[in-house]
């Protein structure tokens, strides 16, 4: 593991994005936060961050439609995506994960679940 | 012999590129790029098969032997064009909307879609036009000699041959690919334009040649002609005008004529260029007819065929490239008519003699009829092609045939009166037609088309002397005793007399079928009439049955596409639709395109059992045209009212499938609604816990808040939630009061609390004194109030709320000035989780108007979108305390 | 409208001329030829300006009766 551990949390709920920086962050990584569905893309190129945490409802664009674009993406492919999601249908776990997401998590989850997804994401990450 | 080879060449090239072109046009079409191909220069090039070898060469022969009366044969067409308002405008606004196929089944379709009518005029087309055909052949023969050096011996009969089979294979490929709907083809259409082009391009060639090179200038060609043998020729005012008044019948009756004319004609208005760009073509065609004849009879040797001045002319000057371009004139003349002649004549022939005998065969049960009429036609342009082959060699391609063109178009005329009679005349009948027919008919063949047949060969000698056995007034050239006047005159004065005295004679002394008189109704008001002839009993026919039939003639494809927009149109899925008149009309219609009126009615008939016309309809049609009239009115209202029903119907069901969307994705929005509070509280309360002392005092207490507001947020949603649950299911108590709207309204504001927010404004009348449920009204008003704080998207919120008496009720407006609700929107904005757009800073669950909806239902109110008010706008009604109500209208009136 | 009428019917009139004066025969191909091919173009010319007027009469029609 490198120490360049940066986060780009695309999320749009306040509380929600609040939480995860908070738990991160204290885990040591750096945290930059996106709202919006709309140019979320570009935002991740911009940024090049390690990880990507993506939420599937977002306004404007939902997140599938930005995970099959970073997907599609010869230079973002390699970045690891965990997909977040509030609804918890077994259809969207099924499409993000055909797309090509790393892992899944369902809306609520504990703290220590997500940081044990994102160390496993990153040990199997070059 | 290198000419010959070059020739041959040249000939081979020539009908590659119209191969090409005709390939390239169906692939255009077929592409739907075609536009210009439906131009209406093409449309006049295309008529231009007119002038065929015959003219091209002849022309020239005929003003070398009678000076200017060859320019009669263009008179006559000029003239029809001209007055194309007149005829022509009809013959094609009939032929659209019968789909007529040709000339046979015009007047079969005319006259109650008789298939002996279609029948005789067929068998009359084919025996007219052999001749011409015949013509042809020995025109390209000749000339193929005279260029290829051998000028005065007998042409090659190999030479007709092989014409003939190349035209014939030119003919199937482009002719019978498909049995079309309109028998349009436009491949070949564009094919005879480009031949139009060539053909004109090497007479004016010739001519500019003539008048300029070899003559000197047009006021030396001016000098020859005053000088040459036809400088005065012998006038004949009554073989004038019977040759102008022939050609324009011919231009009018000639299977191929018709068929280019109206049966590929696209659109109406291609008349109105044809009109005059027409007569320009004839005039151009015919400008250096006399100069060429003059020319020629001065330059060539004494004994030259000067039906062949166009080609030895340039040959005998050394100008062997016009001599080749006027050869591919001629050959271009000659492919251009027997093309669209044998395309004419096949249709007919298939339509109008194999159909109703395949039919009546029974093979019509089980067999493909489409297959069928294909191989008919196929088979028919060989038939005519060597029918006139054959003609050609018997006729030993002499002199004979000069003299066969005007014959031929005499013999075509004979369809003349009962057309004329067919479109004006409702009175005429199918007797009548085929009585005329048949006569004009028979005297044509034995006053002319026997006797030009080599003599002896047909009729004996004596017998054209005097007479059959010996009856002297019965002697071909002179009926009657009418002896001494022009064999042509004599014949077509006397074959027309008796056709259209038996058109006329007849029709007046017989009654017509009630389908005659339909179809004539419907013919002789064309323009007045929109709809169709109407035929047919609804109910009778199994529309199973018919599509098994039409698929048959249309193919697989077509049919059922037909019979889904036919389904559809009657608000049915799949792919049978009732039988009623309208479709029944429809698909007789779409047949006649592909088989003729009267096979496609016989055909119909057989299905719907329906074809014979009892006495209750015969009184019923009556008056055909007020019928007609009416019945299309009504099938207007009909058709309105079922377009009506069809278009509520299909947003019923959009709006169903809409919530059937939104009905599985309620329990998904639910969760999603629940999780994401509980996201949160899980997320900082686990922190919290864990975290414990090392944290530091402001985040605690700042996640204690969050904690807090989601705690809120997920409790709201509940009571949303079970609010909408108990007001669905109608188990609400109401606690119903008198109480003033002002008094309801200020409560609303003050609980809403959006005066920062938003400026309100409440210019209506607010003592209005409301039945109602006060608690459950005032919710219902700080919904529509803070949605307004929340929605309203101008720079300064302002929510006018107004309120008045209408029709028993109050009416409560709430109108604000942001860019409103989308209309494709505002169907759903009462349903369940309808955001009207998906941010989350909106705040609520989306049940807000739901709950709204329910309320104002409970409260026997309403609740509306208002479109068209510059913002978002919602009115609810409201029922007013009947008491109060009678007290202010009491001091109303006082 | 009423010129489309009349219009063959002048031509009419105008080719059967030669006939009327019919005693002088025989006719001068030249001078009878140009006065033909004359009062064809004329026809043409006036065909040509009636259908500009006449197609926008029959779309007019057309649109008003849908077939």
């Amino acid at each position: 593991m490198s120490d360049s551990k940066r986060v780009l949390l695309i999320e749009d709920e306040p509380n929600i994005t609040e939480a995860i920086r908070f738990v991160l962050t204290r885990e040591g990584w750096h945290v930059q936060t996106h709202a919006e569905g709309r140019d979320a893309v570009e935002t991740v190129r911009e940024r090049k961050p390690d990880l990507v945490i993506l939420d599937v409802m977002l306004p404007n664009r939902s997140g599938l439609d930005i995970l099959a674009d970073l997907k599609a993406d010869a230079d973002l492919r390699t970045i690891p995506v965990m997909m977040l999601t509030a609804r918890g249908s077994s259809p969207e776990r099924e499409t993000a994960l055909r797309i090509g997401a790393d892992c899944f998590m369902t809306k609520p989850f504990s703290n220590r679940e997500m940081l044990d997804t994102v160390r496993s994401l990153m040990a199997g990450s070059p | 012999m290198t000419t010959f080879n070059l020739l041959v060449a040249g000939c081979l090239f020539y009908v590659a590129t119209l191969f090409a072109v005709a390939f390239m046009a169906e692939r255009l079409v077929a592409q739907g790029k075609a536009r210009w191909l439906r131009a209406p220069i093409v449309y006049t090039l295309s008529l231009s098969i007119y002038c065929t070898a015959w003219t091209f060469y002849g022309a020239v022969g005929f003003a070398a032997r009678s000076g200017l009366e060859f320019v009669t044969i263009y008179l006559g067409p000029s003239l029809v064009m001209i007055g194309w308002w007149l005829l022509l405008r009809k013959l094609v606004r009939i032929g659209h909307q019968q789909r007529i196929t040709s000339i046979a089944d015009l007047i079969s379709a005319r006259f109650g879609k008789s298939n002996l009518l279609g029948g005789v005029v067929t068998v009359l087309a084919v025996i007219a036009a052999t001749p011409y055909i015949a013509l042809q052949l020995q025109s390209v023969a000749l000339s193929f000699t005279a260029v290829s050096g051998a000028a005065e011996t007998e042409p090659d009969p190999a030479i007709a041959i092989w014409v003939a089979g190349g035209l014939a294979v030119f003919t199937i490929l482009f002719g019978t690919r498909r049995v079309n709907v309109n028998e349009r083809h436009e491949g070949i259409v564009t094919a005879i334009a480009v031949e139009a082009v060539v053909k004109l391009m090497a007479l004016l060639a010739v001519g500019i040649f003539a008048v300029f090179v070899v003559a000197g200038g047009p006021v030396e060609t001016f000098r020859l002609i005053e000088a040459s043998e036809i400088a005065v020729w012998e006038f004949q005012p009554g073989r004038w005008q019977a040759l102008v008044f022939l050609s324009a019948a011919a231009f009018l009756c000639l299977p191929r004529m018709f068929h280019v004319m109206v049966v590929e004609n696209a659109d109406e208005r291609h008349l109105a260029t044809a009109s005059w760009a027409f007569p320009l073509y004839l005039l151009a065609m015919s400008l250096f007819v006399v100069p060429i004849a003059v020319i020629g009879l001065d330059r060539l040797p004494e004994g030259s065929n000067p039906d062949l001045f166009v080609l030895t002319l340039p040959l005998a000057e050394n100008a062997q490239a016009i001599a080749m371009l006027s050869f591919l004139g001629g050959f271009s003349s000659a492919t251009s008519m027997v093309i669209v002649a044998a395309i004419a004549l096949a249709t007919m022939i298939s339509n109008h003699l194999v159909a109703p005998i395949w039919l009546r065969s029974g093979a019509a049960e089980e067999g493909d009829l489409r297959r069928a009429v294909l191989t008919a036609r196929r088979a028919a342009i060989v038939g005519v092609l060597a029918l006139g082959y054959l003609y050609y060699n018997l006729s030993g391609g002499g002199a004979a045939l000069a003299s066969i063109g005007l014959v031929s178009f005499a013999g075509s005329a004979q369809v003349l009166p009962a057309l004329l009679a067919g479109i004006f005349w409702r009175g005429a009948t199918r007797a009548g037609a085929a009585t005329g027919l048949c006569l004009g008919f028979a005297v044509w063949a034995w006053c002319l088309f026997l006797p030009s047949l080599p003599v002896g060969e047909v009729i004996p000698a004596h017998v054209m002397r005097n007479g059959p056995f010996g009856l002297g007034w019965l002697r071909p050239q002179a009926l009657f005793g009418v002896e001494g006047s022009d064999p042509l005159l004599h014949g077509l004065f006397w074959s027309l007399f008796a056709n259209t005295l038996g058109v006329v004679g007849v029709s007046l002394g017989t009654i017509a079928t009630p389908m005659e008189r339909l179809q004539g109704a419907a013919m002789v008001n064309v323009d007045t009439v929109g709809a169709g002839p109407v035929s047919w009993r609804p109910g009778q026919a199994d529309s199973e049955d018919l599509l098994v039939m039409t698929q048959r003639i249309l193919g697989h494809y077509k049919a059922q596409a037909l019979f889904r927009s036919a389904a559809l149109r009657q608000g049915k899925t799949g792919y049978l639709p009732d039988a009623d008149q309208i479709f029944l009309d429809r698909l007789e219609r779409e047949l006649s395109g592909a088989v003729g009126a009267a096979t496609a009615h016989a055909m119909l008939t057989q299905i719907t059992g329906g074809g014979a016309v009892s006495v209750e309809e015969l009184m019923r049609v009556a008056d055909e045209t007020q019928q007609i009239m009416e019945y299309s009115a009504q099938l207007e209202t009909k058709s309105q009212e079922l377009s009506r029903t069809a278009a509520r119907l299909s947003e019923a069901n959009e709006k169903l499938t809409r919530l059937s969307v939104q009905k599985d994705a309620f329990l998904s929005q639910i969760s999603h609604e629940l999780r994401t509070p509980m996201t949160s509280i899980r997320a900082f309360s686990e922190l919290l816990r864990d975290g414990g002392e090392g944290m530091a005092q402001e985040d605690r207490e700042r996640f204690a808040g969050i904690i807090y507001d989601e705690a809120i947020r997920l409790t709201r949603l509940l009571d949303d939630l079970l609010d909408l649950g108990v007001l669905e299911s109608g188990q609400i108590s109401l606690r119903l009061d008198h109480v003033r709207l002002g008094t309801l309204l200020e409560r609303a504001l003050a609980m809403s609390d959006q005066a920062a927010r938003l400026k309100i404004y409440r210019p209506g009348r607010e003592d209005l004194m409301l039945e109602t449920d006060g608690d459950r009204l005032v919710q219902v008003f700080i919904n529509l109030i803070t949605n307004a704080a929340k929605y309203c998207d101008a720079d300064v919120p302002r929510l006018t709320i107004s309120a008045k008496i209408a029709e028993g009720m109050a009416e409560i407006d709430f109108v604000d000035n942001g860019s409103g609700v989308a209309a494709e929107a505002r169907e759903m904005i009462f349903e369940k989780f309808a955001r009207a757009t998906d941010t989350r800073a909106a705040g609520g669950a989306g049940l807000g108007l739901a709950i709204c909806r329910e309320i104002m239902l409970r409260l026997g109110g309403t609740i509306r979108y208002l479109p068209g008010q510059g913002g978002a706008a919602f009115r609810l009604t409201v029922p007013l305390s009947p008491g109060w109500l009678e007290d202010v209208t009491a001091a109303g009136r006082a | 409208m009423d010129a489309a009428r009349v219009l063959p019917f002048a031509g009419l009139f105008l080719f059967f001329l030669p006939g009327l004066y019919g005693s002088d025969n025989p006719h001068s191909t030249a001078s009878t030829g140009l006065f033909l091919f004359g009062s064809w173009a004329g026809l043409i010319v006036a065909a040509a300006f009636l259908s500009r007027r006449l197609a926008r009469i029959a779309e007019d029609e057309g649109s008003g009766r849908k077939t």
